[in-house]
């Protein structure tokens, strides 16, 4: 595809157990474009993300913005992606909210007054102002999911990733979270089993299963596709 | 007690250790002066007594574990033997004496605790030029350890409720599993909390 922004060629990766994670996966993502990841539990969607991310390293090849994946480009590139875990919990592990959103800021090494002023308008974005010297342990699921998202967004990537970004998430959560990612104008990929989520946000669909790549298109024809749904184990 | 420097409070705390570990195990008036101090300190904070005692006797059976063989310690006078264990009085005021270091101890540690919001003392520490390392062990310790607590506790509600009234006592094999599953948890939790870190650009350096 031309402009892609990543590119990922024959990509397989093996867990250290032998068991085949994903299996010669290929696709490209243009920029700006919102690409939606679903699968069957177990079907290689948290590990494509992690890959992407150099996490996890398998045979194949996966360009960012035209740098291949190695030890050199890993800090340029780990600056362009940002990536919401599943588990807020896992993201947030300093004991306030502002050390949290400014951590990243920090290890990119920017001055102090615009880490500061980084960390106000990433909290901003995420509709929570004011949060900086809460303590991140004694907030609720959603408000967490959000400083999550703001430890990202402080960091201004231009890709971002999540990982089940809806889970855990009450149903007035999810609306505001949904409008929250529609809001961003970045490239994004979402892995996720909210079919609802992919069809309101997603320009394009990847469907994984036992590690392999099935299928790729626009979310309105899986979607409304009861006998593929099916095929597919969604 | 809420405004005063947390530094001040800090070292205040550290110090009041220090002399209480330092005394030598006969010298009952320094004992006497940390309990008065502690007391005084406890009346200023207006705390509820036993909800006090009951924090700072939280840690006390780990130190009497550890105490437990003082008293028959060889020398000094015996003060009774049976089937050839002889318990010595030296050895006794020794026991009560580490008891009464720890615990007063964990008063003064309860009261900094109690008086300052954790991010607070952080902030103190940090003053202090504590290394960054122990700050960032510190913090993880104590953003994670409620995580864990309720994990824990979790489990054994779920195990409680498959338990159908037998006794505890014969289920040591499940808290064992219980034990292990827990270890592997923050083990595969240390791992993911890494790559967060990695991710946002962490690379080794503390120094920031």
């Amino acid at each position: 595809m031309e402009n892609s922004i990543i590119e990922v060629r024959d990509y397989s990766y093996t867990y250290p157990d032998g068991r085949l994670a994903l299996d010669r996966i290929s696709f490209s993502v243009g920029e700006y474009e919102c690409i939606g990841i679903i699968g069957p539990n177990g079907a290689g969607k948290t590990t494509l993300l992690l890959s992407l991310l150099g996490i996890f390293r398998g045979r194949g090849e996966i360009k960012i913005k035209g740098m291949s994946l190695d030890r050199k480009s890993m800090r340029k590139v780990r600056q362009i992606m940002g990536f919401v875990f599943q588990d807020p919990d896992t993201q947030l592990f300093s004991p306030t909210v502002y050390e949290d959103v400014a951590f990243g800021p920090i290890n990119m090494e920017l001055p102090l007054c615009e880490v500061k002023e980084r960390v106000k308008t990433a909290l901003s974005l995420v509709g929570l102002p004011g949060f900086s010297d809460r303590i991140s342990h004694h907030l609720s699921i959603g408000e967490k999911k959000r400083v999550a998202l703001a430890s990202i967004l402080s960091m201004d990537p231009e890709i971002l990733l999540f990982d089940e970004p809806l889970s855990g998430l009450d149903p007035r959560g999810k609306r505001l979270f949904t409008k929250l990612l529609g809001n961003m104008k970045k490239t994004k990929i979402i892995a996720t089993h909210d079919l609802l989520l992919v069809e309101s946000l997603c320009d394009r669909v990847l469907v994984l299963k036992d590690g392999k790549l099935l299928w790729q298109g626009p979310p309105s024809y899986i979607l409304h596709n009861e006998y593929i749904l099916e095929k597919y184990g969604l | 007690m809420r405004k005063t420097p947390v530094t001040l409070k800090i070292v205040f705390t550290f110090l009041f250790i220090l002399i209480i570990v330092m005394t030598p195990f006969r010298n009952y008036y320094i004992f006497l002066g940390g309990v008065v101090a502690i007391s005084i300190f406890f009346i200023i904070s207006k705390l509820s007594l036993s909800f006090f005692i009951k924090k700072t006797l939280s840690l006390l059976p780990f130190v009497v574990f550890v105490a437990i063989f003082l008293p028959f310690k060889k020398g000094g006078i015996p003060i009774f033997e049976w089937q050839g264990i002889v318990f010595y009085q030296k050895g006794a005021i020794m026991f009560f004496t580490v008891i009464l270091k720890a615990w007063l101890s964990m008063w003064a540690l309860t009261l900094l605790y109690i008086n300052t919001p954790f991010p607070e003392i952080i902030r103190g520490l940090r003053v202090l030029g504590v290394p960054h390392i122990f700050i960032m062990l510190i913090s993880f310790m104590y953003r994670y350890m409620y995580m864990f607590l309720k994990v824990a506790k979790d489990m054994e509600k779920a195990r409680e409720l498959r338990n159908f009234g037998k006794n505890r006592w014969t289920q040591i094999r499940v808290y064992a599993n219980i034990i292990g599953l827990l270890f592997i948890k923050a083990y595969e939790r240390g791992e993911r909390i890494y790559d967060a870190m990695l991710l946002r650009g962490f690379d080794g350096k503390l120094d920031n």
